[in-house]
């Protein structure tokens, strides 16, 4: 039972070691992959010293400011913050961990005294603000003292990468025993109290525990960040460090000083020998590093994040402790109206006197009532079912949005694509109307030329009929003669043949498409019938199509007969409307 | 600590002997050209043998620092270039050879009036590739008197293409005594010796290139 109530402080601590492999591995980036390893390993070495060794630092400054009793209480201070910092982590990007369960710490206070310890919260903002501040300013100090003495010491450009390897590597230990040092405070801190002077029995030894604490919560961290070496780490979370070897190192550099100023109490035994001394409180191991991204970035010379991307970071850090002590303040009455729910004689003492929270707590928590141990069964499993279900609500909101922005750039590339393919069709529509008016004055020139050919022809017809009538009549023989002369010149330009022909070879030439169209479906079509066809479509009567091909409409006629045969035609179906639709 | 430091002193010495090595070759090589023209065919064969060893051995060590560079994860976000260096300085070795070798089968005819002017194309050729090679050790120690030595290396390139130049017009309008066949064969020649220069520039364009990433 024990065990369950310490899983939160259990999951805390997994979810710890699997962010810090991020951060550490970042330091190794870019190195062979059992250089890699290597480091790893020793990281998760020192990582579990520092958890060890410092348990006089922010763990005991933990334990010393939420004095819970009762380990359930300590389960939901936990819970509490692990419930917001996964709820926020939906919306923003650094989150951290320490912030929430100080907020955490800080509701239940506020529940149980209805006061606060000014001076602790005071001292811990104090810190939170401080620490990144000196990050951004240590990293940027570092490059430039590196960047002054690489160009001093004239070295091989070989040898300043292994150094900076080595260094970054010494960098890299120094954290991680100094994240131990910070995190186990978020970790088993609450739970301190609790079994403050007592001790277990494992295999006929007496332990202390909470050394037994201290070691179990470092084992979490530490399984988190191997477990999360196993799980291959994507090429994104490295991204913050794609950085030259010089600005990587400046800013682990930066962070380990941080942390280890902050954390651990070796520096801070040091500075006690000269009289000074300062609060050792949980850091956020996200907003130092993002600190120190800060710092090398404006002394190179250019911006990381943009002005929304601070204030989100500002909303974050101040959102995180008062979301994670409201959870844990509004949890706290809940359970106290559901024990008055079911205890309503304990509004009173048996001294008359309302009941204070912390009493309500003592009969609420008290091990020993066997009809709590059912009450608690089901706030547990509550609990986890919550804790679960925001963990995979939040991985499939991210998979939706993931899905949603791949749909939502489909969509506008087939928008694209579909505008792109609109465009196309109206311009083809365009060329479409255009070259159909150019159909159409040709056309009307064609039916101009054969207009013209046909008067032409009558003209010509008519003068001949005149000349005969005035041959016939004439006396003289010389006017007989001139009149013959110009009746034999008309008679031989009568038939018109270079008009006509420069006619049908327009005719042809303007219906070629045509005619191709008209042999597919009727192969049955001779010249003659397709170029009658042509005339048909330009609006020429038989009388006038007789006049240009020199035959009588009677013929026409005829010919229009055996053509309708030809293309099939039923008895009510007119020959002009059929050929204007092929 | 120098355990931690033996493959990387390692690496360094390989790239000194390697520029050494290639520096070498080119004087075996200017060498060559000035025994061929004098008509000191027994030395010259001494130069192609000599010649042959040193890009063999520039190559073996080329490959060396390649396979050390990546073993050991030494400067990832300058090893594309630095190999990219690597390979130019190599191709000065294996085009010196080469053109050494094709005097050697080849045997252009140089007419007298014309050996002043190849004695005079090599030394200027090779001047051009002394500036760089220092320039390459410059920049693996500091970058800073890297641009110097790559100024004077394009004023010589461009010094080798003005006797080029003039080799060549000598060549078609003044001299007799070749047919036009020959002319054009001796052409070539001139410019395989003017081509070594031509790699000291893309030398110092990439050792600009590589300076310039050093200083962000």
């Amino acid at each position: 039972m024990i065990i369950l109530f310490l899983l939160s402080g259990l999951l805390i601590g997994f979810a710890l070691g699997y962010q810090d492999l991020f951060l550490l591995l970042g330091a190794g980036s870019k190195r062979k992959k059992k250089s890699v390893w290597y480091l790893v390993i020793f990281a998760s070495i020192a990582l579990f010293t520092g958890a060890l060794t410092n348990t006089d630092g922010s763990l005991a400054f933990v334990g010393e400011l939420t004095g819970v009793k009762q380990i359930q209480v300590a389960f939901m201070i936990l819970a509490s913050a692990l419930i917001t910092t996964t709820l926020l982590r939906i919306k923003f990007r650094i989150i951290s961990v320490s912030h929430a369960v100080i907020g955490s710490i800080t509701g239940w206070l506020l529940f149980v005294d209805n006061t606060l310890p000014l001076n602790k919260l005071l001292a811990i903002i104090i810190i939170w603000l401080v620490t990144p501040i000196l990050s951004a300013f240590l990293s940027a100090g570092y490059l430039t003292l590196l960047k002054s003495s690489m160009r001093r010491l004239h070295l091989h450009i070989l040898k300043i990468g292994r150094t900076l390897q080595i260094l970054l590597s010494i960098a890299l230990l120094v954290g991680a025993y100094s994240i131990g040092a910070n995190n186990i405070a978020n970790v088993a801190g609450v739970y301190l109290p609790v079994f403050e002077g007592t001790t277990i029995h494992i295999l006929d030894k007496e332990i202390n525990t909470e050394i037994a604490l201290v070691f179990i919560g470092a084992l979490a961290i530490t399984i988190g960040l191997l477990v999360r070496l196993l799980f291959k780490t994507k090429k994104q979370d490295l991204e913050i460090f794609e950085f030259s070897p010089e600005t990587n190192f400046s800013v682990m550099a930066s962070f380990a000083t941080v942390f280890f100023l902050f954390s651990s109490t070796i520096f801070q035994d040091l500075i006690g020998q000269i009289g000074l001394s300062y609060p050792l409180v949980p850091i956020s191991t996200l907003h130092i590093l993002t600190a120190g991204v800060v710092g090398v970035s404006y002394k190179k010379g250019f911006n990381v994040y943009q002005k929304d991307s601070f204030a989100g970071l500002a909303v974050g850090s101040i959102l995180t402790p008062v979301m994670s002590g409201l959870i844990m303040f509004v949890s706290a009455l809940a359970f106290k109206s559901f024990w008055l729910g079911l205890n309503p004689k304990s509004i009173t003492s048996n001294t008359g006197h309302s009941v204070t929270n912390q009493e309500y707590l003592n009969q609420f928590f008290s091990i020993n009532d066997s009809s709590v141990i059912y009450n608690l069964g089901v706030i547990l499993l509550l609990t986890t079912i919550i804790i679960l279900g925001i963990a995979i609500y939040t991985r499939m909101q991210r998979r939706f949005n993931l899905e949603r922005e791949r749909f939502s750039d489909n969509k506008a590339e087939l928008e694209a694509e579909k505008d792109f393919f609109k465009k196309e069709l109206s311009y083809s529509e365009e060329k479409t109307t255009i070259l159909q008016h150019e159909i159409d004055f040709k056309n009307k020139e064609l039916e101009k030329f054969a207009f013209s050919l046909l008067e032409k022809e009558e003209i010509l017809k008519k003068l001949k009929d005149i000349l005969a009538l005035v041959k016939t009549t004439a006396t003289d023989g010389d006017k007989k003669e001139v009149i013959s002369g110009i009746s034999n010149l008309m008679l031989n330009n009568l038939n018109l043949s270079n008009e006509k022909i420069s006619f049908y070879q327009s005719v042809d030439e303007m219906n070629r498409d045509f005619y191709i169209r008209l042999s597919q479906q009727f192969n049955n079509l001779t010249n003659n019938d397709k170029r009658l066809i042509a005339f048909l479509k330009l609006g020429l009567s038989s009388k006038e199509i007789s006049s240009l091909i020199n035959i009588s409409t009677k013929s026409v006629e005829m010919n229009r007969y055996r053509l309708r045969q030809k293309l099939s035609l039923l008895n009510d179906q007119n020959l002009l409307d059929f050929v204007n639709n092929i | 600590m120098a355990l931690f430091f033996r493959d990387t002193n390692n690496l360094i010495k390989n790239i000194d002997l390697f520029i050494e090595v290639v520096d070498e070759s080119l004087l075996v090589f200017q060498q060559g050209v000035l025994h061929y023209l004098d008509k000191d065919f027994d030395r010259f064969q001494e130069d192609i043998q000599l010649i042959t060893t040193l890009e063999d051995k520039a190559d073996v060590l080329k490959r060396t620092i390649e396979a050390d560079l990546y073993n050991n994860a030494l400067i990832p976000e300058y090893r594309g270039d630095v190999l990219h260096l690597i390979d130019k300085i190599d191709d000065l070795a294996d085009t010196a050879k080469e053109n050494l070798y094709q005097f050697d089968i080849e045997m252009p005819k140089v007419p007298d009036e014309m050996k002043n002017d190849f004695r005079r194309l090599s030394e200027a050729s090779l001047l051009t590739v002394g500036q760089i090679l220092p320039a390459v050790r410059e920049f693996f120690y500091q970058s800073g008197l890297v641009n110097d030595k790559i100024h004077k290396t394009y004023f010589y390139e461009k010094e080798v293409d003005k006797i080029g130049y003039t080799l060549k017009r000598k060549l078609f309008k003044e001299i007799k005594v070749l047919k036009f066949s020959e002319k054009i064969h001796l052409r070539y020649f001139a410019l395989h010796i003017q081509q070594i220069s031509d790699i000291g520039k893309k030398i110092g364009d990439i050792l600009a290139i590589l300076s310039l990433k050093r200083n962000l």
